[in-house]
């Protein structure tokens, strides 16, 4: 029943909502085409004729038209969709309380978004991620690639192989007191060789980057986590300049047009900013897009970082910080975490997440990386935490002696 | 800035048909959604996604890498990415192996806590032969607080010349240029005209802002936050552009100012004094260090009884083995590579070393 009434949706389609070049779509619905039905066993060299079109456009209208028509999404139910997720395998951060948050790690197939102040730790939270997506599927890893987007030029590669180093060390050692696994040589140096590093330079590079991802991850179907860090610098700083604004605003000033009716652009300064701010959201919600894309079609995890930024309120409290690049960026993620210090502990907060509630957890970052706090009581029986707790108390010294 | 559409590798009609909606380069055709394109072009989504893919390789040009590659590379004598060391061999091991010579290398601190001497001290190893852990290049120093002082660098470089005798005969204080800035519109000229002409010549290694603070501070008030915001952002793309085109090092002095509320969220404590500039500064900042004062003098023959170092002979050379030195403290507050770590220092005529009998307190 459901199939029928689809199909029947189908044919009753506008031409206007498919891809077609816009000359070709105004001859189709002037020449009387307008749903999918009128097209119905009609010959590519009869639409030619009547529509007044080239013969090669017509072949594509009747090929984008008909290709649509064979592959539809495939639904599913929920059940099937819950055994899928359940079956992905999650790319944990190497904090116990923190994957529990996070509902075993950070998930793939979503957008996950790492807030956090200067040196609360983003960049080693990334690093770590980048090198768990690694972590053989014997043991319950994703055992793949990654995909390191840099736009602040953090990424300091001795600091990757650091935590490359402890975590192969960690899987040795887990598949050593595990029976019968073998994850052969998983090394720093097979880990790193599944890192893939761009770096961009400003939001034009980028978006090129993020563009052509999609081509990249086809060709590198390993790919699990996608982290770019970070989303915020590119579009918060560049679009100061002045000049630039300028140049952009005149290239686009045609595509423009439409949105910037509501604004006054030869009156005041205040409007082009509006209209900047109208474009920067265009981009990057186009890019979020990318992203959830990207995330859903390659079963990967796509990881972002964000900048923190004071908000000033009229209240009684004065300022507080808030993750940059405002509200509208906020419905983008699927995930938002927020990094941040108290009483000279880190902690890391869940603050929006579609299957977890919002819960504080305190993190550490050691030399092998990302690492839970382990209290003084509790680190006497459970064998991985207690090989962690070693290796944090070694690094918490000066190595000057 | 960008590629022209008309040097893309796609087919020509593509290009005209982009040309005549006035889309000329790169970063016009990435601005626009592929909805937006098609409809100013009147190309078909398969055209765009063609556009865009051949603009994006433009765009990005060479292959991607992999951080094997990157650490193969670091590894390998010859093409190592260089650091350079601060003149103390104790602190470049723990900075492993010294400063980078990307991003923004901030160090803050209050007054008279060694800030200057630091830099002087880099201004001097920086000429250094790349075998010793300079960079075998000169210095750029752009003061905008108060006068240089010369006669301290004058007396470092006589050490300097002392302790590496045997390795370069070059007068050091020949191979530092000098800025007095006292507006922001010398800073921008300097910034955008002096320094990019300098660094093209390949002559300059460091350059050092001292300080970043000082003019911001007095020529905003606390109405124009949002200007300062912009300016202080731009300033430090322009030095981390230039950082990264010539791989040096970029050290920026910064002050601090009392800290009023009591929150953490800059370092790991609450502290007296957070670095000033707040937030909108501290994103560009790859590495902080942050020094402070530490109470009391002890003579150079106490810090180093230890060890016996070449820096010790010299100073015997030198007849300041008795002389009081200052002790300071040198903090990481945050760095990419570096675990949060604390040193104390001490500044004694030659310059800074860290201080081998204070590591207890």
């Amino acid at each position: 029943m459901a199939c029928v009434s689809a199909s029947v949706a189908h044919s009753q389609r506008e031409l206007l909502t498919f891809p077609l070049a816009p000359a070709i779509r105004a001859k189709l619905s002037s020449a009387g085409f307008l749903t999918v039905a009128d097209l119905n066993n009609v010959k590519p060299s009869q639409l030619s004729k009547e529509a007044g079109i080239a013969l090669e456009d017509a072949l594509e209208v009747v090929k984008i038209i008909s290709g649509e028509g064979k592959t539809p999404m495939p639904s599913q139910s929920a059940l099937e969709l819950l055994e899928q997720e359940q079956n992905l395998p999650s790319i944990v951060t190497f904090c116990a309380k923190l994957d529990g948050v996070l509902g075993g790690g950070v998930t793939l197939r979503q957008v996950t978004e790492i807030c956090g102040a200067p040196g609360v730790g983003k960049t080693q939270m990334c690093i770590q991620l980048a090198v768990d997506a690694s972590i053989p599927e014997e043991l319950g890893g994703a055992g793949g690639e990654a995909v390191y987007i840099d736009t602040e030029g953090s990424f300091i590669v001795e600091r990757v192989a650091d935590i490359a180093m402890a975590t192969a060390d960690h899987c040795h050692r887990m598949a050593a007191s595990a029976d019968d696994v073998d994850i052969g040589n998983y090394t720093m140096e097979t880990i790193l060789a599944g890192i893939h590093y761009f770096r961009c330079h400003d939001h034009i590079e980028l978006l090129a980057t993020i563009h052509l991802l999609t081509t990249f991850v086809q060709k590198h179907p390993k790919v699990r986590v996608i982290v770019v860090d970070s989303i915020a610098f590119p579009f918060r700083h560049n679009f100061d300049d002045l000049s630039m604004r300028t140049r952009l605003l005149t290239s686009m000033a045609q595509s423009c047009i439409q949105l910037a009716t509501n604004f006054d652009l030869a009156v005041s300064v205040c409007a082009w900013e509006m209209m900047m701010m109208t474009i920067m959201m265009m981009i990057l919600t186009s890019m979020a897009q990318s992203c959830i894309q990207l995330a859903t079609n390659f079963d990967l995890a796509v990881v972002l970082t964000n900048q923190m930024t004071t908000r000033f309120t009229l209240g009684s409290n004065g300022s507080q910080l808030m993750p940059a690049l405002g509200e509208s960026w906020g419905h983008a993620c699927t995930v938002r975490l927020i990094l941040f210090w108290e009483n000279s502990q880190r902690h890391a907060m869940l603050y929006k997440s579609p299957s977890h509630r919002e819960t504080t957890v305190l993190y550490q970052i050691t030399t092998g990386g990302i690492r839970d706090v382990i209290s003084r009581k509790t680190c006497s029986d459970h064998e991985p935490q207690e090989a962690d707790g070693t290796e944090s108390a070694v690094t918490k010294r000066p190595r000057l002696a | 800035m960008g590629v022209s559409i008309v040097d893309l590798q796609v087919n020509p009609r593509i290009i005209s048909a982009t040309k005549r909606a006035g889309l000329h380069d790169s970063t016009a055709v990435l601005n626009l959604s592929g909805a937006e394109l098609e409809r100013l072009t009147g190309l078909t989504s398969s055209d765009i996604t063609q556009l865009k893919d051949a603009v994006s390789e433009a765009v990005l040009g060479t292959g991607t890498i992999t951080a094997l590659e990157i650490w193969r590379r670091q590894c390998s004598e010859e093409t190592r990415v260089p650091r350079l060391s601060t003149g103390c061999d104790q602190l470049d091991k723990a900075l492993r192996g010294g400063l980078l010579t990307k991003g923004i290398t901030e160090i803050v601190g209050e007054s008279a806590s060694g800030k200057t001497q630091v830099c002087l001290q880099l201004c001097l190893c920086v000429q250094l032969p790349v075998k010793y852990g300079g960079l075998a290049g000169g210095a750029m120093y752009i003061c905008t607080e108060g006068a240089f002082p010369n006669r301290r660098l004058d007396q470092m470089a006589r050490h300097f010349t002392q302790r590496y005798s045997r390795v370069t005969k070059h007068r050091f204080t020949d191979q530092i240029l000098l800025e007095h800035v006292a507006d922001f519109d010398g800073l921008d000229q300097c910034l955008q005209r002096k320094l990019p002409l300098a660094l093209a010549r390949g002559k300059i290694k460091l350059v050092v802002v001292d300080s970043v603070a000082a003019l911001f501070r007095c020529h905003y008030d606390n109405h124009n936050l949002v200007g300062r915001a912009k300016h202080l952002a731009s300033l430090a793309m322009q030095l981390r552009r230039l950082a990264d085109q010539y791989n040096v090092v970029v050290i920026c002095v910064n002050q601090v100012s009392a800290n009023m509320s009591k929150v953490s969220d800059v370092s790991s404590q609450p502290r007296q004094s957070i670095p000033a500039l707040g937030l909108v500064w501290a994103d560009h900042v790859t590495c902080r260090l942050m020094m402070s004062r530490r109470d009391g003098y002890v003579t150079m023959a106490d810090t180093f009884r230890e060890n016996e170092t070449e820096d010790r002979t010299v100073d015997k050379r030198m007849g300041t083995e008795s002389q009081p030195v200052s002790r300071k403290r040198l903090e990481v507050v945050f760095a990419p590579h570096l675990p949060p770590v604390v040193f104390p220092l001490v500044i004694s005529q030659s310059g800074i070393a860290v201080e081998m009998n204070g590591l207890g307190t």
